[in-house]
């Protein structure tokens, strides 16, 4: 993806700062435009004005937790189409089935995943081909 | 034959003793109501008979009767026999009813020592009498008369072998019976010895479940003082679920006549503190199906329990822990080698960091996992699970994967599914590990997702390849911890060996059951049978009618 075409937008919802350097280096060597947010409120607030294509959203967050966020933006015309993929420390059945009940497109549990397979769900869900597949040792 | 030891069953001593007495007091009666008042002898026989009377009510006297120089049976044989020549050699005659005694005195003999011990009183009796006839003042019986005599005496033989053949047979049975059970009480007194230095806690139950008998371990566990005789197991030894303190106690034979092992149950103490067991009951029949009896054995396995604890707890931990630093070396590995530009070395080298990244993260995450399902204070989460729709969505999580091997994903799911009652993400799981096995081992031909209805209205779901195959020799340890086939060509995949481990943890926790077939060369299938609903407790999780049929609504 070249400088000159409008890059594909995400904003990153995540209060672990170390982590978010990390999602918003790979995002941008990926070629995205990555807008960061460490808590609920200034979420929203990015949702309207920075308008990305997809939000990676955290759910335990200072001020407004991500399940409120999801509500809130499912509920805001403007921001009903944006694609939002949940990325949290909580891994219960219950905890993923009300994420799925409020909107979220998809639910990766951190200690399950590693940052390729969410750069594998994200190019999924924005109908991108993939960077480069995961290197495996065959 | 020698001195028979005292018999633990028949103190024959004793009752030889008691028959003698009695015999004794019967030929005094006789004595004294028969004999003439006018004769000569008159005196002196009721004066030996008055002495007779003294001797037998000594008899009665335990400390007479057991001391050493006056007790013993051989003592008393000749101070009766004495008697009776005695009386013999002052009466003149053998025909009178003493001579009851003497024919006593010799079939006694014979019953109490056999044949030499007959012999032994007859010839001894004949000697004193022919001497006595000599040396008596009275006029004895005539020495001419000596025809009479020996014939009398011939027949007294004759009578005591009689007695002793005819008692032969039982007396040999008699002492076979005894070395019997001389035996089996040495071989209870073993049995018990053995029985009470073991350090497993042993209850005998009758078909009721009352203990019948227990060692000293037992007793110990138990709390009680006293001997368990005839009290009911499940109630000197509450038993109930690890994870249930509260939970009513388990009755450990109901579970039929099959031999079980729990491993599940503690012994909760009044001090709040359990002990875990590993209990064994075995069934043993008597003869018939309704003499049935328990053995119990309970191995304390608390210190077990507790290191076992603390090693599962270990690796939950430290598995935990190294996940975040796994995560952010592989995002930053990842991320390295999406620079533009890279040396070839340099590229090499990060891909190689990269890789055992990622092998490091689904070795922890697979570690976690593992411990979640070891983990029984997790209770298990219950909810309706369509097979169809679950089999389906796998497909769609699988295929980005299965395209890039360029591996079509077939689905199989057969009419009228039962619905389950279960955990869907342990499901899930296992056959997320089906499947990814299958794609990692397959280069070409395909792969089949299969769900179908098993035995009892459980759900058989299956996942076949057309990859490498699975030699018998490595089919069988397949499911094993950090187990990895032989086959060189599995060395060259990357895999944790704990996949497999962790799909048959998952389904022990859901009642079901995992196994594979596989031909070399040809591909594998892999099981899983999931029961229509996973019991949350072995005992106490019965799904009931109501909860199935709302559950039928719901689907």
């Amino acid at each position: 993806m070249s400088e000159s075409t409008s890059k594909i937008r995400i904003l990153l919802v995540e209060d672990d700062l170390e982590l978010a350097g990390l999602y918003r280096m790979r995002m941008e060597a990926e070629g995205f435009e990555v807008k960061h947010c460490a808590d609920g409120e200034r979420a929203l607030q990015a949702a309207r004005d920075f308008a990305p294509a997809l939000i990676l959203l955290d759910i335990m967050m200072p001020r407004l937790s991500g399940f409120d966020v999801l509500d809130i933006l499912r509920r805001t015309p403007e921001t009903r189409n944006i694609k939002i993929v949940v990325l949290s420390a909580l891994g219960q059945p219950s905890d993923i089935a009300k994420a799925k009940s409020l909107g979220a497109d998809d639910y990766l549990v951190k200690s399950q995943v590693l940052v390729t397979d969410v750069m594998t769900r994200l190019h999924e869900l924005l109908n991108l081909p993939s960077v480069k597949p995961a290197p495996q040792s065959e | 034959m020698s001195l028979p030891s005292r018999s633990r069953i028949f103190r024959k001593d004793a009752e030889f003793e008691r028959a003698t007495r009695q015999i004794r007091w019967a030929v005094i009666i006789i004595t004294f109501a028969t004999f003439p008042l006018n004769t000569p002898q008159t005196l002196i026989v009721y004066g030996m008979t008055g002495l007779a009377v003294l001797y037998n009510l000594s008899r009665y006297i335990p400390s007479w009767v057991h001391s050493k120089r006056y007790g013993s049976p051989i003592a008393m044989l000749a101070i009766d026999n004495l008697f009776v020549l005695s009386f013999l050699c002052v009466i003149h005659t053998l025909v009178t009813p003493y001579s009851a005694l003497l024919v006593f005195m010799i079939i006694s003999s014979a019953l109490r020592y056999g044949l030499r011990g007959m012999l032994t009183v007859t010839l001894a009796q004949a000697t004193l009498l022919v001497a006595s006839m000599a040396l008596s003042p009275f006029p004895p019986i005539a020495l001419d008369d000596g025809r009479s005599v020996v014939t009398s005496l011939l027949m007294l033989m004759a009578i005591g072998l009689f007695v002793e053949r005819l008692t032969w047979m039982d007396r040999h049975e008699r002492s076979a019976l005894r070395t019997l059970s001389e035996e089996t009480s040495a071989e209870r007194e073993r049995l018990l010895t053995l029985i009470n230095t073991l350090d497993d806690a042993i209850f005998v139950l009758d078909a009721k479940g009352r203990v019948q008998l227990s060692n000293g371990v037992a007793q110990e566990l138990t709390g009680y003082k006293t001997p368990l005789q005839l009290i009911e197991l499940s109630a000197v030894l509450p038993l109930r679920p690890r994870a249930k303190p509260r939970a009513k106690p388990v009755q450990i034979m109901e579970a039929g006549p099959e031999p079980q092992r729990r491993r599940d149950l503690s012994l909760f103490q009044t001090d709040g503190t359990a002990v875990d067991l590993d209990i064994h009951v075995t069934p043993v029949h008597a003869g018939n199906e309704k003499d049935i009896s328990f053995i119990v054995v309970c191995r304390d396995i608390t210190k077990e329990r507790s290191l076992e604890r603390q090693r599962e707890e270990f690796i939950s931990v430290a598995s935990h822990e190294l996940r975040t630093p796994l995560t952010i070396l592989e995002a930053a590995l990842s991320t390295a080698l999406l620079t533009k530009n890279l040396a070839p070395q340099l590229t090499i080298l990060l891909e190689q960091a990269h890789r055992n990244a990622v092998f490091l993260a689904s070795l922890t995450k697979d570690l976690t996992t593992l411990a979640q399902a070891q983990n029984d204070n997790i209770p298990i989460a219950l909810a309706p699970v369509n097979p169809g729709a679950l089999l389906h969505q796998l497909a769609i999580d699988f295929t980005p994967e299965a395209k890039l091997k360029n591996l079509p994903l077939q689905v199989v799911i057969a009419p009228d599914m039962p619905p389950l009652l279960t955990t869907e993400h342990h499901i899930r799981e296992v056959l997320q590990n089906y499947v990814s096995n299958a794609l990692k081992y397959t280069t070409e031909g395909h792969i089949t997702l299969k769900a179908a209805p098993g035995k009892n209205g459980s759900v058989l779901f299956s996942v076949t390849d057309t990859g490498l195959g699975i030699s018998v020799n490595d089919q069988q340890q397949l499911f094993s911890k950090f187990y990895r086939a032989e086959d060189y060509r599995t060395r060259q995949t990357s895999g944790t060996g704990l996949g497999l481990y962790l799909c048959l943890e998952l389904a022990l926790r859901l009642n079901a059951k995992v196994w594979c077939k596989s031909v070399l060369n040809e591909g594998s299938t892999f099981f899983l049978e999931v029961p229509p609903f996973s019991r949350l407790e072995r005992d106490h999780g019965k799904v009931t009618e109501a909860q199935v049929s709302s559950l039928v609504d719901q689907l």
